[in-house]
């Protein structure tokens, strides 16, 4: 079947498009919900504001990808500047972009957002079988291959310290292992949206409109009724004139966090207990960077395939925060652009380019309440923005994991470490960076610390006064509207989120599904 | 059916910043009202010299203008330093290298963002706001690459928010202006992107570039 694409970029004048069921937004939550609405016979119209680029547009090189596939080229930011934040902006979203690592969502989690959210119907084991329908769709398996460089030597500290540390499954087919997951995948192996749920609902006759930017939801009477767009020019920043307007019986918001609170702000959406945007959770992560004495080339393999959660739920579920050790993808510029000094400093970083080994912490934000997350506002033009403010209850945590990290580095054997801290220094021996470490001021931005997942904003649970949806996505106020992303999440996840939104997607569509083939 | 909508905020993220740094903020406030601009001597003769002719070079670029190009220039051998070429026709071809590759960066990040970057370089064009900022009255093509990098120094150690934005700012346009240059990757070892057999795509959309 021909795929029926509309390029904002091209349109010649405005456009009007109907259907069934709009979507907006086509990374993990969007994708799986255009599969299962189309396969369930629904029209379905998909709106994305990124560009439609496949596995061999992708040149690989950080300067294009970052710029063309990502929000703010990589460096959106949060409003003090404090948190960089990597989220995808392109057909597939950040599923597009991501590292491939893939966990579901912890059963402590679920468990917390049952008894503190009034989430119900999503225990581990009613979750059980959408985490293994997704599981099978997207082909998800411990990594089989040798860990590179970087993740070699996580598994080498962790065991030489008796951490917990175990192999990381990833969503791939096929994949050459490479290591260039964040700049979009050359040879289609990722299993993302991109590859799998979006051309499965364009071959059922989906439309999806590119370069297309959601701006409101029209309402009336507790219903949304149209959709309102802005066509982009081709460079994805200025609209270009031409609108286009979606009309619908249903709508379903997919833009994922900070983008989906974003437009139901906007649409000047119902708000009444004004929760709406807040508590937005980001896994706010930190970096310690260490040369090591072999050459861990860290540009190349499978850049997330071991993991430690040695620290994750530390002091139980409510507890002080834990976090979950992982390794980023290190091409070049993100590895050396989140080194924050300069001069000599940065130049005997990049000399020891092949040598370095990073580690990352994610924190598991939203569990406590010094842990409230942060709030999306609106620009003056209408656009989202995030605020978060890292409270000291975070900090302690930061700085427990930063310990961690030098002292994972330090087992593994690192020849000096130095913190992801623009006061820190190169520290030879754990001793040394202990020390060290624990005089670090603590205060944004002082600290480099980044984020690629955002959560939250829109969070569901069966009270109202909490929550923006319930616990199947619907909207609390009005009837015909769906949340169906990582926007919905109570809290944090404690993992990387995209099999929780695909299992939380195959879910609440295939519900959806149900009820609208009954109503359109 | 609309409710307590809190939060259209106002953007004005300079001004913002600024007032968070006191009393320097309010002199930059009232600096950045009617101060004159920075002397611009005769160029050529401190760092800046090394980027000139792409300073000059006003159509070529997409968001930043000859000010915004002549502290990027200035700022880049300092942040840089050893990473780019030892200094001579090599080094300045490479900066002008960093500014083309910066700009088209940021060109792609959305328009407040844009002037967000656009009015911090804006501020560091006023000598009074330079002064405050980091004790550097000097123009940016006069000032001797010692004086940028206390200034550099002065900007990314001190616990004041917008200092530190600018710092960030400044930093992550150099990097993304050389690292993102396949001409600064044999240095440091990273030998490129691997050659890939593509897969034939249907629906293909064109070939990327820059």
């Amino acid at each position: 079947m021909k795929h029926r694409i509309h390029y904002g970029d091209r349109l010649e004048r405005d456009l009007t498009l109907s259907g069934d069921v709009a979507i907006v937004g086509t990374g993990a939550g969007g994708g799986v919900t255009a599969e299962i609405l189309a396969k369930a016979g629904l029209r379905v119209v998909m709106i994305e504001e990124g560009e439609y680029r496949q596995g061999r547009d992708f040149s690989l090189e950080e300067r294009h990808a970052y710029a063309r596939l990502y929000y703010e080229g990589g460096f959106r930011k949060t409003e003090d500047q404090g948190i960089a934040i990597l989220q995808g902006r392109t057909v597939g979203g950040s599923t597009t972009v991501n590292w491939t690592a893939t966990f579901p969502t912890p059963p402590q989690t679920l468990a917390h957002w049952a008894d503190a959210h009034f989430v119900s119907g999503m225990s581990a084991a009613e979750m059980a079988p959408w985490f293994e329908e997704m599981t099978r769709r997207l082909n998800i398996a411990p990594w089989a291959l040798p860990p590179n460089g970087n993740n070699a030597a996580l598994a080498r500290g962790a065991a030489k310290l008796g951490w917990k540390h175990g192999v990381i499954p990833r969503n791939v087919r096929n994949c050459l292992d490479l290591g260039y997951c964040g700049l979009g995948c050359p040879v289609d192996a990722k299993q993302s949206m991109l590859v799998t749920t979006i051309p499965a609902a364009l071959e059922r006759g989906a439309v999806l409109a590119v370069r297309t930017r959601a701006e409101s939801l029209e309402t009336k009477g507790g219903k949304v009724t149209a959709l309102r767009c802005s066509a982009l020019e081709a460079d994805g920043v200025r609209p270009n004139g031409r609108t286009v307007r979606v009309e619908a019986p249903f709508f379903v918001l997919a833009g994922g966090g900070i983008n989906t609170p974003g437009l139901l702000l906007r649409s000047e959406a119902p708000n009444p207990h004004g929760i709406l945007g807040r508590r937005t959770f980001l896994h706010p992560v930190n970096a310690s960077r260490a040369v090591m004495p072999e050459e861990t080339h860290p540009y190349r393999g499978a850049p997330q395939s071991v993991y430690s959660d040695q620290f994750l739920w530390r002091d139980g579920v409510t507890g002080r925060a834990g976090f979950k050790l992982e390794t980023p993808a290190m091409q070049p510029l993100l590895a050396l652009s989140a080194y924050y000094r300069f001069g000599p400093d940065l130049a005997a970083v990049a000399d020891d380019y092949i040598h370095l080994h990073n580690l990352i912490a994610l924190l598991r934000d939203g569990f406590h309440e010094e842990s409230p997350g942060g709030q999306v506002k609106l620009r003056d033009d209408g656009s989202p923005l995030l605020a978060y403010e890292i409270s000291d209850y975070l900090w302690e945590a930061l700085r427990t994991s930063w310990l961690a990290m030098a002292e994972c580095q330090f087992a593994a054997g690192a020849r000096h470490v130095i913190t992801g801290h623009m006061d820190a220094q190169p520290q030879t021996s754990w001793k040394q960076a202990r020390r060290a470490i624990n005089q670090l001021p603590l205060k944004t931005p002082n600290a480099a610390l980044f984020s690629a997942h955002v959560m939250g904003g829109c969070a569901m649970g069966e009270n109202p006064r909490h929550a923006v949806v319930n616990s199947r996505g619907r909207h609390h106020q009005l009837e015909n509207l769906a949340v169906i992303d990582g926007s919905v999440f109570p809290t944090s996840l404690g993992v990387n989120p995209q099999l929780s939104i695909y299992a939380l997607a195959a879910r609440n569509a295939t519900l959806l599904a149900r009820t609208l083939g009954r109503i359109v | 059916m609309i409710d307590p909508h809190p939060i259209k905020q106002h953007w004005q993220p300079s001004r913002r910043r600024l007032l968070q740094c006191g009393l320097a903020g309010s002199l930059l406030l009232l600096a950045s009202g009617w101060a004159p601009r920075g002397a611009r001597g005769a160029r050529g003769t401190g760092n800046a010299g090394d980027a000139m002719a792409a300073v000059d070079a006003d159509g070529e670029f997409a968001t930043f203008n000859a000010h915004h190009r002549r502290i990027l220039g200035a700022v880049a051998p300092v942040i840089l330093s050893e990473a780019l070429p030892p200094p001579g026709p090599e080094r300045a071809a490479a900066v002008t290298e960093v500014l083309r590759g910066c700009d088209a960066y940021f060109s792609r990040m959305s328009l407040p963002v844009q002037a967000e970057g656009h009015q911090a370089l804006d501020l560091l064009d006023i000598a009074l706001a330079r002064l405050l900022l980091g004790g550097m009255w000097a123009g940016w093509e006069e000032a001797p690459p010692r004086s940028i990098a206390g200034f550099l120094d002065d900007l990314r150690t001190i616990r004041v928010g917008l200092k530190r934005s600018i710092y960030q700012f400044l930093h992550d346009m150099c990097l993304v202006g050389w690292y993102g240059n396949p001409r600064s990757w044999a240095v440091i070892g990273y030998p490129g992107p691997p050659e890939v057999p593509r897969p034939d795509a249907p629906g293909h959309v064109g070939e990327e570039t820059a």
